[in-house]
């Protein structure tokens, strides 16, 4: 009787204090879930598959489970999810602009085809949120509704036109203009090498890529783990018209994007400084936060130093 | 408690995977395949592109600075000296972004270049086709290959430079002032002659002013001329030289030497030649019995500038018969027997009537832009 009701107590004491621990352990508020505001609107499958593997991080609808509240995990969980929210966020989605949602889809799709999301870290703990082929499958087939093609639209040919006759009568400002981490616009660009074109289908635009020598030296010794300090990218992007020959020519002007590699001035967005300059009058696009968005999606070419466009074999 | 062990796990799984991804995201695991470099663009830019999605390739049309400026002043007519290389490339994936396609392989080049027609100059050009690497099945069409790249409209570049353009067309225009009956300048007669044949390959252009400012010490040089004194005295202002003396020598209007002083004339000369030119000038012509008909095409900014055509006799030679060079047979290069300013609009012709003792061979035109606040020679060419 003594015995087993020694054992018992025993027994009784350390569940206790099991459960006392792990009581006091366990974050009661790991991340607060603010009211949704304006939903994603998707089909239905491809609303289920954020959902399950994305939610967590980029939703007001974060579901917490009970190891995520453990001390260190919590304090994981919690700067993912605030991190993740900053990013994008499912439930205020309608407060963006409808380019920066179709942008921002496009950019999901590749982030997970290369892996980087739901974030490595994460999808071992929670493998329910792995992204698998057929998902990936589901989502292009939703993108490729919105695939962009070119225009031939004589209103938007007359606009090209129009703008070429202006660069062609009025000599260009002579003053650089200059971003908000101190890149500078530079006509040089010219002189360097054509490192690639590209032709896009998901926002209907044509681009030329510029190396200059140094960059196109790192290339073509293939030393681009880091890429050396001073290579520079410069990429042009026109709109993409018809010309009713089978043909996709540059339309309008958009604007003119660099890359410029200082490992030291530039260690916040992954050693590259980014700077964007819209139209013909160069004027520089978005806030001084810019850059960082910029090298965000950039990451999803990490592999390859950053660069999407390289002039590789498939 | 187990449930408790399976959680710590767990969490050290986090820190082990967070581990893997932060030193494996920097260093690519695959092997980096880059293309082959096909196609080194150096001294050309890009007037624009195009995909033609049924063939799936994508195209970059390239000109050398003759066919930039042709697309920068859209005057609409093509001149010789253009250049035009159309590459052209299949299209694929671009494995890392779906949602964007990039140049592949590189299928074919294509060149075309405007040659003067020696028997019509002026209005047609000879034009050759090169075409390095036919695609199979591609078309053999040459006329229209031709007239699509011919016809392409220039992209809008940002901040596009017309007045520097990449390729070096920088020129040099020396001209001496010299004089018959000065003892010091049939050096600088020999040394323009050599200057000639030196850079005959080279876009250098010589003539020689004789001023009249010598004719009163006891020989009259016959191709003196009281307008090539005016000139000189231009220069002094221009140069800020105190007086004016032969034999003297100015570079591009820019600098002035010792129309003898070689070291110095050669190095200006050199340096001239690898700027870039600000203008463009091209010169052709007609002769109608003693008739020059000379029409000029100008590019680039002509504010305040006056174009010059120099009617020059080849050589000439003189016996001496008095002054400081008594007794002395003088030969003579490039004497300027005309000096014709002409008003500049950015296209014109002007009249010349020909000497007497004018000949074909024996004479040439050269003409030159120059500024007429600076005195800077802004283009040069000769009539061909
Ligand atoms: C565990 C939390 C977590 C999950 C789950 C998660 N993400 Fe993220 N996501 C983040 C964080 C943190 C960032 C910002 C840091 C970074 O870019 O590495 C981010 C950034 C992104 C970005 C870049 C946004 C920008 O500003 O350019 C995209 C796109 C993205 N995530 C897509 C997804 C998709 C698609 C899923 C689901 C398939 C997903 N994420 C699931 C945490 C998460
Ligand atoms: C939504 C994702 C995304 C964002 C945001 C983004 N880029 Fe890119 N960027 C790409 C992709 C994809 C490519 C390659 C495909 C193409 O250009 O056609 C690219 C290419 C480039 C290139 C050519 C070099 C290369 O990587 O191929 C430059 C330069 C560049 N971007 C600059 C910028 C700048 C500057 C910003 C911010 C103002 C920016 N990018 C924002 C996706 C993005």
């Amino acid at each position: 009787m003594m015995k087993w009701s020694t054992l018992k107590i025993i027994t009784g004491l350390v569940a206790t204090a099991v459960v006392a621990v792990t009581a006091v352990s366990l974050s009661n508020e790991v991340v607060a879930n603010p009211p949704v505001t304006g939903e994603i609107k998707v089909p239905q499958e491809v609303k289920q598959l954020l959902e399950r593997a994305c939610y967590d991080c980029h939703s007001n609808e974060t579901n917490i489970r009970w190891y995520d509240k453990l001390p260190i995990a919590s304090a994981i969980v919690s700067r993912d999810v605030q991190e993740g929210r900053k990013h994008f966020n499912f439930s205020t989605w309608d407060s963006l602009s409808a380019n920066e949602q179709k942008s921002l889809l496009w950019e999901m799709y590749n982030m997970a085809n290369a892996g980087r999301m739901p974030l490595p870290a994460y999808t071992a703990i929670h493998p329910q949120s792995k992204v698998s082929a057929a998902d990936l499958t589901v989502l292009k087939n939703y993108l490729n509704t919105t695939i962009v093609s070119a225009i031939n639209d004589t209103a938007k040919v007359q606009a090209a036109a129009k703008q070429r006759m202006q660069q062609v009568q009025q000599p260009q400002p002579g003053n650089l203009r200059v971003y908000y981490n101190g890149i500078q616009h530079m006509p040089d660009y010219h002189s360097w090498q054509v490192m690639s074109t590209t032709s896009r289908f998901d926002n209907g635009s044509m681009r030329i890529m510029y190396a200059n020598a140094i960059a196109m030296e790192a290339i073509k010794r293939k030393e681009i783990h880091p890429f050396p300090d001073g290579a520079i990218i410069a990429k042009l992007v026109w709109e993409k018209l018809e010309d009713g020959e089978g043909n996709v020519r540059p339309g309008k002007f958009i604007n003119i994007q660099y890359m410029v590699r200082d490992a030291q001035q530039f260690k916040d967005t992954d050693g590259w400084g980014y700077a964007r300059f819209d139209g013909p009058a160069l004027k520089p696009y978005g806030t001084a936060t810019e850059p960082s968005k910029c090298a965000s999606c950039h990451k999803a070419a990490a592999t390859t130093g950053f660069v999407f466009d390289l002039p590789t074999k498939n | 408690m187990v449930t408790y062990m399976k959680a710590m796990q767990l969490v050290f799984a986090v820190f082990l995977a967070a581990g893997i991804l932060s030193s494996c995201n920097e260093v690519s695991g695959k092997e980096l395949n880059i293309r082959e470099y096909a196609f080194n663009d150096s001294g050309l830019q890009v007037i624009t592109h195009w995909i033609n999605e049924k063939a799936g390739t994508m195209s970059v049309l390239y000109g050398n600075a003759a066919a930039m400026e042709y697309h920068a002043s859209d005057t609409g007519k093509h001149a010789a000296g253009e250049s035009y290389t159309l590459a052209t490339y299949k299209q694929q994936d671009n494995t890392r972004w779906y949602g964007s396609k990039i140049n592949g392989e590189l299928q074919q080049l294509e060149t075309v270049s405007l040659e003067p027609r020696p028997e019509n100059a002026g209005t047609g050009y000879r034009i050759s086709y090169e075409n390095r690497r036919q695609a199979s099945g591609a078309t053999a069409d040459t006329t229209g290959r031709v007239q699509t790249i011919l016809d392409a409209k220039v992209s809008l570049f940002p901040y596009y430079k017309r007045s520097t353009p990449v390729d070096n067309k920088g020129f040099a225009l020396v001209e001496l002032f010299t004089s018959e009956g000065c003892s010091s300048c049939p050096p600088a007669d020999k040394l323009l002659e050599k200057l000639q044949q030196d850079n005959a390959s080279q876009p250098v252009y010589v003539i020689a002013y004789h001023v009249d400012y010598w004719d009163h010490q006891g020989w009259k040089d016959r191709f003196s001329d009281r307008a090539y004194t005016e000139r000189q005295r231009s220069y002094a202002d221009w140069l800020r030289v105190e007086s004016i003396y032969t034999p003297q020598a100015v570079v591009n209007g820019a600098s002035e030497y010792v129309g003898s002083d070689e070291t110095r004339i050669v190095k200006a000369v050199t340096s001239e030649v690898n700027k870039a030119a600000d203008n463009t000038l091209t010169l052709t012509g007609q002769q109608q019995d003693r008739q020059l008909t000379v029409n000029y095409e100008l590019t680039g900014q002509t504010r305040n500038k006056t174009l010059f055509l120099a009617l020059v006799q080849k050589h000439a030679a003189t016996q001496v018969m008095a002054g400081e060079n008594e007794g002395r047979a003088l030969t003579h290069v490039q004497v300027v027997r005309q000096l014709l300013p002409v008003e500049v609009k950015p296209s014109g012709h002007a009249t010349i009537s020909l000497p007497a003792d004018y000949t074909k061979d024996g004479w040439e035109l050269i003409g030159f832009l120059q500024h007429t606040g600076t005195g800077r020679i802004t283009a040069a060419t000769r009539l061909n």
